[in-house]
């Protein structure tokens, strides 16, 4: 034994110091070159920089894949270092199979540290939201060591085995993030033969392409170099309307999406006798078709509980459940949704279909790839076209979204349909009507009674808020909306419409008094009117909120049409005579406007106002105008009217 | 004989309101279902608690929880909240067994969840904290919600040792027997009605539990059964908490009961001792580290913060609080080598440096959300962040969080001053108040130099010189910003000023150097800013575009006391230069309030062509008593009004 040990614990000793060499190896020369190249001073703008982020993707007739990603990083600040301490690559067991083949972290001086394996985690993802999925899981990477000037580098192999479209394959990818990339390639490997269509949008950056036969294949590849960051701005579109990005198929049109998805959702749409119960009950009262329609949209909406606790079967994440699952258990994702509501449809004999869209990005015509994130119903009328209900929104009276415009839908049917777009909704259609009435009297005391009929996004918007909250708390809310009057405000009276009826819009009655409304100045008294500050008609300043920057380098994202009429009349208190009113502000634009005014009217003072937006986005090169316009619309709000005491003429 | 400790105090430990299970009721259920009050009992409630039943059975071999909830759900929001039911666990060494599920709907069916609504998914701090947390959540979602449904989950949490037979986990047990440590909390009110509230603890007699009951009366009813004793704590008709916009935390407000079984914080002080200080290593590694750090530094303060700055900076902070993921650090060189760590983990790092350079210095548990300690139960469950304390040679201690990225050197993060700390010694603790900071450590002060030309433009320099609360407010937002988007934030900054304002310059000290206050300047131009009308000219004083914080009271009465983050002091001085061919018709009055909660002043002359505007707020405290707010909320209803900002001008007449 002991001759035995004198001879292994030589060889021990010198595989530990040969392991612990490895470990601690110095990387190549060229990249110790490369990175060292790299600093901050040269990318002032930089947390981190990509040095190279590489995407092979190895592909099969099938569908199948393997998909290999390399990726380099450059730490340069503190954030970087926040950004990057982490690698985190999700995947669904169900579909593919994550390893992590490589990382590392590269020290300043071109050390090597691998991460050691009790670092590489496979958890179950996060809960996050409404989501609870357990068989959808991450590989986490955590980067140990990690300082300024050091780089971490990895590699992941993704196999898909069981693509969504059997025999297809698609993606989509940006070629531009928040950190400069040096290099970003995409590369395709493909059987010869296969036919693949990419196209490149938002060409900011410059991709040189390639496409190479070798032997029973063909290898397409796609290569950025430095590329600079995005600068992030406020009430910018989503980051993938806007960044270069290249698309690839081999789905040869949309309608081979809408046949595949009609024959995945089909089979979920056969109702059971609850199903159809339950139309009975809904409709058996109703007169007029869209009456049963809305009526059978607002069950599903509020009476389907939004939550993700499950992604199951071949083709899940896809495939709804089946209608009587999720009409049974009251919850479901969207597409759950959708397909119970064109379930409980068919019963009631509409022609109804499941719909693919994505609310949040651009859905790029062009090119058939999958850039659905959300799934709607539509329905055929009599004359062949298609309207849309999305179930998912809640609070939505109307049956599709006020944010839900000019959005991608892929109506999906057996004969297969086009990718078309919702229609932009004008915004008188969704406007805020505000009726207020003032009383202001000698000692300045101001008692005020607002009425806010809210319809579109303002219905939507005070809908999802006010249910979220106890009615004392509602009356706190407004309490403090009401400071923006005036400081002091203190709220009489509150009276709000019934929020679960979908049928009415939101009403909110406000009665408020104010004590010390009005600023003395010498003999001028001087006050604005209330509904001028823009208290009540808020969503202007919400939604706009990306209108501060002088310029801007990309559109404005203002997320639908809405609009606010507002009349107020202000009664003045006796023994004051009214000196002054402020001027009336008319500006008018192709896609934006603002009006507002005051009229005296003997012992009254008029004030109205008006202020319309007819897109959902507004462009650059409107953007100066809609800037001239915010000008007006403050000093609307600024505006003040002054009365003198008549004992002062 | 750490570990064993460490693991035995384990499966006791339980945070508050955290995975206790209840018994079954079982006809009574039904009898409770088929009772419970309806919507209109409970106007201001989305939603009311029928039982929460909670039963911790101690025993040598570890613990169970069982819980029981009956919720009958009122509205959408009650549905939303309630819906689905998540329970914590730590998977290394607890399993959660749901015994029963389901909803009594109103049609009086029962409707259970599928198999797949339930699900074990990670905790969601695991996202970016994978590297510590084993946490996960049993999550249960239930089927047929509406309006009127009643849920009914019971559910058990037990401790699991992997590894080892029954005799190995018995004489290891006995072999490691210590004291066993157990200390666990729950409220009994909260957001949603109570009808009834139920906490048991049925533990072997010889566990000397110490509980206490804070903001509230409820007698706990005790059995003795054998060798083992039951307490079991009871409240009725708990009514709703409605939330108020600043107020304390639920903590604070809800009877609420605490147990531990440590005789003294000095006991409290050891236990967490023996986790830690072996964990203090001064190696080689660190001390050359501590040497390199202190080389320029002529002064022990200077050394400690060198020391200080470089964990702070250089150790990237795993966001996690106190006991979540143990109390036991990692050992001082691992954290340095993997230059990252939660707060315990950032603390005994720091201990070993500075022990390095031969100062002494100890790990303090604190609370960060506003929670009282109370010095009559000590317990571990009191804190939530772990800092340090050096000792001062005059008395005192040098506070120090090394999670604190945004603080300025010298100021402790004020969610953290004013409360107690226990500072834990290798030979115990001892609660000692971390003191709370004067207002004038907390001073915002904006210089603001205006140029008001007779067109009604205005242009000027806007300078913020920022202390304490502010300045870590301040650089926690632009600290990690890139030049370019610094370069927005002024922009839009600048914009708050009036729409279509110009932004000319900006600029600010290095907010990544801690030890340099911040002051931040920009400088801009604004058309049209005051408003002509005739032979007047209205000028409004502008706000502060680089105001931090904004503190705004704003309901005419309140049910709790109001939380400000931090006293302060907040000063600006405007100075307008008057345009030519205008003299001043109008100036702001005076005004001096003063109150014991605050002051405020404002002052409006006139002199050499310019007027000079003085503004000052100054809070004493970190909370305002109800009983103090109305003359909070009068004292800021004064300030604000927009005739203490209202300048008016008039031509000259020739």
């Amino acid at each position: 034994m002991k001759k035995l040990w004198f001879v292994l614990f030589p060889l021990l000793l010198s595989l530990l110091i040969w392991g612990c060499a490895a470990q601690r190896q110095v990387v190549q020369r060229g990249l110790v070159q490369t990175l060292n190249q790299i600093q901050a001073e040269k990318y002032p703008d930089a947390n981190a920089v990509v040095v190279f982020d590489s995407i092979r993707v190895d592909l099969q007739r099938s569908g199948k894949y393997v998909q290999r990603e390399h990726k380099l990083v450059k730490i340069l600040t503190a954030q970087g270092k926040e950004n990057y301490s982490e690698a985190k690559t999700g995947y669904f067991s169900a579909y593919d199979t994550v390893l992590v083949t490589m990382a590392r972290v590269i020290g300043r001086g071109g050390t090597i540290v691998d991460i050691p394996a009790n670092q590489i985690k496979d958890i179950p993802l996060p809960a996050f939201g409404k989501f609870f999925l357990p068989h959808v899981r991450e590989k986490i990477i955590t980067f140990p060591n990690l300082v300024l000037g050091s780089s971490i580098e990895f590699a992941t192999k993704d196999i898909m085995r069981n693509p969504p479209m059997e025999n297809n394959f698609d993606t989509f990818l940006l070629f531009e993030g928040m950190d400069p990339i040096s290099c970003q390639v995409f590369e395709l490997i493909v059987p010869q033969g296969m036919k693949i269509r990419y196209l490149v949008k938002n060409e900011n950056v410059r991709l040189d392409f390639s496409r190479e036969s070798k032997g029973d294949k063909v290898i397409y590849r796609w290569v950025a170099r430095d590329v600079p960051r995005v600068i992030r701005e406020p009430g910018m579109p989503p980051l993938s309307d806007v960044a270069t990005k290249l698309l690839v198929t081999t789905v040869p049109s949309w309608k081979e999406w809408s046949r595949w998805y009609y024959e995945l959702a089909s089979p979920t749409f056969e109702a059971d006798q609850a199903i159809r119960d339950k139309v009975a009950e809904l409709t058996s009262d109703l007169q007029t078709e869209e009456e049963k329609i809305r009526a059978l949209y607002y069950f599903v909406s509020q009476k389907i509980r939004y939550v993700g606790t499950s992604m199951s079967g071949k083709k899940a994440g896809h495939k709804p459940f089946p209608a009587p699952k999720t009409f049974k258990q009251q919850f479901g994702v969207c597409r759950d949704k959708a397909a119970l509501l064109v379930s409980m449809l068919k019963v009631l004999g509409v022609d109804a279909y499941i719909v693919l869209t994505n609310p949040a990005i651009r859905v790029e015509r062009d090119l058939p790839v999958d850039q659905f994130n959300h799934a709607i119903v539509a329905i055929k009328d009599r004359g062949g076209k298609f309207w849309y209900i999305d179930p998912t929104f809640e609070n939505t009276r109307e049956f599709l979204s006020p944010f839900e415009q000019d959005k991608a839908v892929l109506v999906c049917d057996e004969r297969g349909e086009d990718l078309e777009f919702t229609p932009i909704v004008p915004p008188t259609n969704g406007m805020a009507h505000i009726k207020a009435i003032s009383h202001l009297n000698p000692e300045g005391v101001l008692d005020g009674q607002v009425i806010i009929e809210a319809n579109g996004c303002y219905d939507v918007v005070f809908r999802s808020w006010l249910k979220q909250m106890p009615p004392m708390q509602r009356n706190m809310m407004f309490q403090g909306l009401l400071q923006s009057v005036s400081p002091g405000a203190t709220v009489k009276d509150l009276k709000i419409s019934d929020l679960s009826d979908l049928y009415t819009p939101v009403t909110v009655e406000i009665e408020y008094s104010v004590t010390d409304y009005w600023m003395k100045a010498g003999d001028y008294y001087l006050f604005s009117a209330p509904t001028a500050v823009g208290t009540f008609d808020f969503l202007s300043f919400a939604f706009l909120r990306g209108a501060n920057l002088p310029q801007r380098r990309y559109p404005l994202n203002i997320r639908t049409t809405f609009g606010s009429q507002v009349d107020e009349e202000i009664s003045l208190p006796p023994g004051f005579t009214l000196k002054a009113v402020p001027s009336p502000i008319e500006k008018s634009y192709p896609h934006f406007s603002f009006h507002a005014s005051y009229q005296p009217q003997g012992e009254k003072v008029l004030f109205s106002k008006q202020v319309l937006y007819h897109q959902p986005e507004i462009n650059l090169n409107e953007y100066g105008d809609l800037r001239e316009m915010l000008q007006g619309v403050e000093r609307s709000a600024k505006g003040k009217i002054i009365l003198v005491a008549k004992q002062n003429l | 004989m750490w570990r064993k400790i460490c693991f035995a105090t384990a499966f006791f430990c339980l945070l508050i309101g955290g995975g206790i299970q209840g018994v079954a009721i079982g006809e009574s259920t039904e009898d409770m279902v088929k009772n419970s009050p309806p919507a209109s009992d409970y106007p201001q409630a989305g939603a009311l608690i029928l039982l929460d039943d909670t039963k911790v059975i101690l025993t040598d071999g570890g613990s169970t929880t069982q819980r029981h909830l009956l919720v009958k759900l009122f509205k959408k929001r009650g549905i939303e909240k309630w819906g689905d039911i998540k329970q914590r666990y730590d998977k290394s060494h607890q399993k959660v067994e749901t015994e029963v599920a389901r909803t009594f709907k109103p049609d009086g069916s029962v409707v259970e969840p599928p198999p797949d609504a339930i699900s074990d998914v990670s905790a969601p701090e695991v996202q970016w904290a994978s590297a510590y947390s084993n946490a996960m959540m049993k999550v249960v979602s239930f089927a047929g919600l509406e309006p009127g449904s009643i849920i009914d989950y019971q559910w058990e949490i037990r401790s699991v040792k992997k590894g080892g037979g029954l005799f190995s986990k018995l004489f290891g047990w006995l072999k490691g027997k210590q004291k066993r440590n157990f200390w666990t909390g729950t409220k009994f009110r909260s957001t949603d009605p109570i009808l009834e509230k139920r906490f048991t603890i049925d533990a072997p007699a010889d566990l000397k539990l110490k509980p206490v009951i804070l903001h509230g009366e409820i007698s706990p009813m005790k059995k003795e059964v054998g060798k083992r004793v039951v307490y079991t704590w009871e409240a009725k008709d708990m009514g709703q908490i409605i939330e108020e916009p600043n107020m304390p935390p639920l903590d604070q407000i809800a009877p609420r009961l605490l147990l531990t079984t440590f005789n003294s914080w000095t006991d409290v002080g050891k236990w967490f001792a023996k986790g830690f200080y072996p964990q203090v290593k001064v190696t080689g590694q660190i001390e050359g580290e501590a040497s390199a750090l202190t080389s320029g530094a002529i002064t022990e303060l200077e050394k400690i913060r060198n020391i200080f700055l470089w964990v702070v900076r250089e150790i990237r902070t795993v966001h996690l609080p106190l006991g979540q993921a143990g109390y036991k650090p990692h050992p001082a060189p691992k954290v340095l080598e993997n230059r990252y760590g939660d707060c315990r983990d950032k603390a005994v790092l720091l201990v070993s440096l500075l022990q390095g350079a031969g100062i002494e210095a100890y790990p303090a548990l604190v609370n960060h959300s506003e929670v009282e300690i109370d010095e009559d139960l000590p317990s571990p469950g009191q804190f939530n962040d772990l800092i340090v304390a050096v000792p001062r040679t005059k008395g005192g201690y040098i506070w120090l969080d090394p999670a604190a990225e945004n603080s300025p050197w010298g100021y402790l993060p004020p969610e953290e001053q004013g409360t107690k700390a226990l500072v834990v010694k290798p030979d115990g603790g001892e609660i000692v108040k971390i003191p709370l900071l004067l207002p004038e450590e907390n001073r915002s002060f904006a210089l603001m130099k205006l140029d008001l030309a007779s067109d009604g433009n205005l242009s000027g320099v806007v300078t913020n010189r920022l202390k304490g609360f502010t300045d870590q407010v301040a650089r926690a937002l632009l600290k990690d910003k890139t030049p370019q988007e610094r370069e927005k934030f002024f922009q839009e900054a600048a914009n708050r000023i009036s729409q279509g304002t110009e932004l000319v310059a900006d600029t600010l000290t290095n907010l990544k150097d801690l030890k340099t206050p911040a002051e931040i300047r920009l400088s801009f131009k604004s058309p049209q800013y005051a408003i002509l009308e005739g032979e007047m000219m209205l000028f409004e004083v502008p706000s502060n575009p680089l105001t931090f914080y904004g503190l705004f009271p704003t309901l005419p009465f309140r049910k709790y006391d109001m939380i400000i983050p931090s006293p302060m002091i907040m000063e600006e001085r405007v100075i307008i230069k008057i345009p030519s061919g205008y003299r001043v018709a109008h100036l702001p009055e005076e005004m001096k309030i003063e109150k014991p909660v605050g002051e405020f002043t404002l002052s409006c002359q006139e002199r050499d062509g310019q007027v000079v505007y003085t503004r000052k707020l100054a809070l004493r405290s970190k909370k305002v008593e109800r009983g103090e707010y109305r003359n909070l909320k009068s004292m800021f209803d004064k300030l604000a009004k927009p005739q203490t900002r209202l300048i008016i001008l008039e031509k000259e007449t020739t």
